[in-house]
């Protein structure tokens, strides 16, 4: 089932709406209604995905406690325009919700990192007993042409390595994992090599994987585009002191202020985790090195 | 780039300035606005269609109210552009959205005139009433408090609980219900039903005016006679509508509705509206995207269109060479089948 508070368009539910009228609603400005009508198709065995944009999601946070996740109903959570939304500005930037959904017991918090992924978390939430599972991705384009792969079910809470690395690792969570990727073929080309992962998850956290991470680093540099606060960047530090990790950390995300208007790229650098941004952290963290050890 | 303003625009810097005009002047300012909106946008992008839908509504309103001094709250804001035009930004409206520049919605430290930050929908009615509140306790009993929200907006929680509260203090408040049967895409739900109803009820429409002129003539006589004519009024409407009026029910004064492009009508109503103390409801109805005849045929893609040649009505789109990937919207709406 398909169900978005009066944005059929903007979400492109319309495609299902058109396909398949009798599974998918329009429910109009309603997001707390969304959520708890979609709570109530759960009940009855069906899978609601509820899809609502990051930013609009914060209107119906009671919704999600009380009416979902304490009875742990499978509902799927597509929240869209996470992250910085471009030009609608602050009231629209969906900067919140890694934060306060990760907080909540019984959600799994998700969030792609290009398209192939966002097909395979929606694959995977739809199985059964998933209970409620946030996937969150932002407005505008991935970065796949030759996206519309078979579907593959994700373990739950398993992230990924994108690349090995010496000196620093970088740890991204989402589509801002490409910015990553883009500084990391920079920095490469000027003798720097930090390995980079992909979360996936920031609930739960992937424990194997920061296991490896911080018993092989202690640089390391957390990249998000959502709020630092409360963010996977606090997860991460979280998972430090309860594991007695030490490690020289730098969280790059929103800040703690209202960020304004603009273009998403434009915003992202002036938070500082374009590629550029986060090029500079590993060249002020890191020592160049002249060769390279590390077996591609 | 700089767009030309139209004679009697270029002249509107503030409100104080269209005041200053003739009543007969108005129709001419609002196709002023509209096409300055028309060309700005069509070259900067942002929202258009709702703001083309309200350019009536904002003129006489601003020719009305006493604005800052009078509290004026558009709901969500996307329909604030010509109100930010009249309002001391127009020099500056070519920035809207742009970063480091204007905002797109109504933003309390942008302006004076802007009362209250927006940009989800159907806050307006709840602040209005808690300006009203404020205004009443502090004796400001001249101060008028207006939201204008949307039928899209109308149907959220919210606007139903500010209603509900609304009806039981009798606070200066008129709330304007800017009734295009649209939210982004098209409104739907019951209420919708129900606007339309009264929209196209015959013999009610045939009365309307007349309730609202003799109401304002008879309340300035006297508080006797004014409830008088509140009986009269509500055993008219009650006889026309046939069932109760949904509005009236949560004890607002229900006017309309009304044509919501006819500037002229709309100084008149609204005059007399100021005049009429507790909460009250004008039901106008309006096409989103007016005078701009692709906008109003088509108005989901026209409510935020990017840049387009505003003589073919061509949207501008970048060519590429190679495919490109998708967006993340089209992934979502193309797996969930």
């Amino acid at each position: 089932m398909g169900i978005t508070p009066a944005m059929p368009s903007g979400c492109s539910l319309n495609l299902m709406m058109k396909a398949m009228p009798n599974r998918a609603f329009d429910v109009g400005i309603a997001e707390q209604h969304a959520v708890t009508f979609s709570a109530g198709l759960s009940t009855q065995g069906l899978i609601p995905f509820c899809n609502i944009y990051s930013s609009f999601m914060q209107r119906a946070y009671d919704q999600v406690i009380h009416d979902v996740a304490i009875q742990k109903l499978n509902v799927v959570f597509c929240l869209d325009r996470a992250g910085i939304a471009g030009a609608d500005g602050p009231t629209h930037h969906g900067a919140y919700d890694l934060a306060y959904m990760r907080c909540i017991p019984n959600m799994t918090v998700s969030a792609p990192m290009n398209e192939e992924e966002l097909r395979n978390l929606m694959f995977t939430a739809q199985q059964d007993n998933m209970g409620p599972f946030v996937i969150r991705y932002p407005r505008g384009n991935g970065v796949m042409v030759d996206w519309q792969r078979p579907f593959k079910a994700i373990p739950v809470g398993k992230g990924r390595k994108i690349n090995d690395g010496e000196d620093a690792a970088i740890l991204t969570i989402g589509h801002i994992g490409n910015e990553a990727v883009k500084a990391i073929t920079a920095l490469n080309g000027e003798g720097y090599y930090p390995a980079h992962y992909d979360l996936r998850f920031v609930k739960p956290l992937d424990e194997t994987l920061l296991h490896e991470v911080f018993k092989k680093f202690n640089k390391v540099i957390t990249v998000e585009d959502g709020c630092i606060e409360g963010g996977m960047g606090s997860a991460i530090l979280e998972f430090m002191a309860d594991n007695n990790y030490n490690a020289q950390i730098i969280r790059l995300g929103i800040p703690d202020r209202v960020v304004e208007h603009g273009e998403q790229p434009e915003l992202w650098a002036e938070c500082g985790y374009d590629a550029k941004g986060i090029a500079t952290q590993v060249r002020n963290l890191v020592i160049k090195r002249n060769t390279h050890t590390i077996a591609s | 780039m700089q767009v030309q303003a139209g004679d009697l625009l270029g002249k509107i810097n503030y409100p104080s300035d269209l005041k200053k005009l003739d009543e007969e002047q108005l129709e001419q300012v609002c196709q002023e606005l509209r096409q300055y909106i028309i060309d700005v946008v069509s070259v900067n992008g942002g929202h258009f269609a709702a703001s083309l839908g309200v350019v009536e509504l904002t003129v006489a309103l601003q020719f009305i109210l006493n604005t800052p001094y009078d509290q004026l709250v558009w709901d969500v804001g996307h329909q604030a552009y010509g109100h930010k035009i009249l309002t001391g930004r127009r020099e500056a409206f070519h920035t809207n959205r742009i970063y480091g520049g204007l905002s797109g919605f109504p933003k309390r430290s942008e302006s004076e005139y802007d009362t209250f930050g927006v940009g989800h929908s159907s806050t307006s009615i709840s602040v209005a009433l808690g300006m009203a509140v404020a205004s009443q306790y502090k004796g400001e009993t001249d101060r008028q408090h207006v939201a204008v929200i949307g039928d899209g907006a109308m149907t959220a929680g919210i606007a139903f609980e500010a209603l509900n509260h609304a009806g039981i203090e009798n606070s200066n408040l008129l709330v304007i219900l800017n009734d295009n049967n649209m939210s982004i895409d098209p409104n739907v739900g019951a209420l919708k039903d129900y606007l339309t109803n009264i929209t196209t009820s015959k013999p009610y429409n045939r009365f309307r005016d007349d309730i609202a002129g003799v109401l304002a003539k008879i309340s300035s006589i006297g508080p006797d006679a004014y409830n008088m004519a509140l009986k009269i009024e509500k055993s008219i409407k009650g006889t026309l509508l046939k069932r109760s009026n949904f509005f009236e029910a949560l004890k607002f004064r229900y006017f309309g509705p009304i044509d919501g492009h006819d500037v002229k009508h709309l100084v008149k109503v609204l005059r007399d509206l100021r005049d009429i103390p507790g909460p009250k409801l004008l039901h106008c109805i309006t096409t989103k995207g007016k005078g701009y005849a692709l906008a109003e045929k088509d108005q989901t893609k026209w409510h935020a269109p990017g840049l387009f040649d505003k003589i073919t009505g061509e949207i501008k789109k970048t060519k590429q060479e190679k495919p490109q990937p998708p967006k993340y919207q089209d992934v979502f709406g193309h797996s969930i089948i």
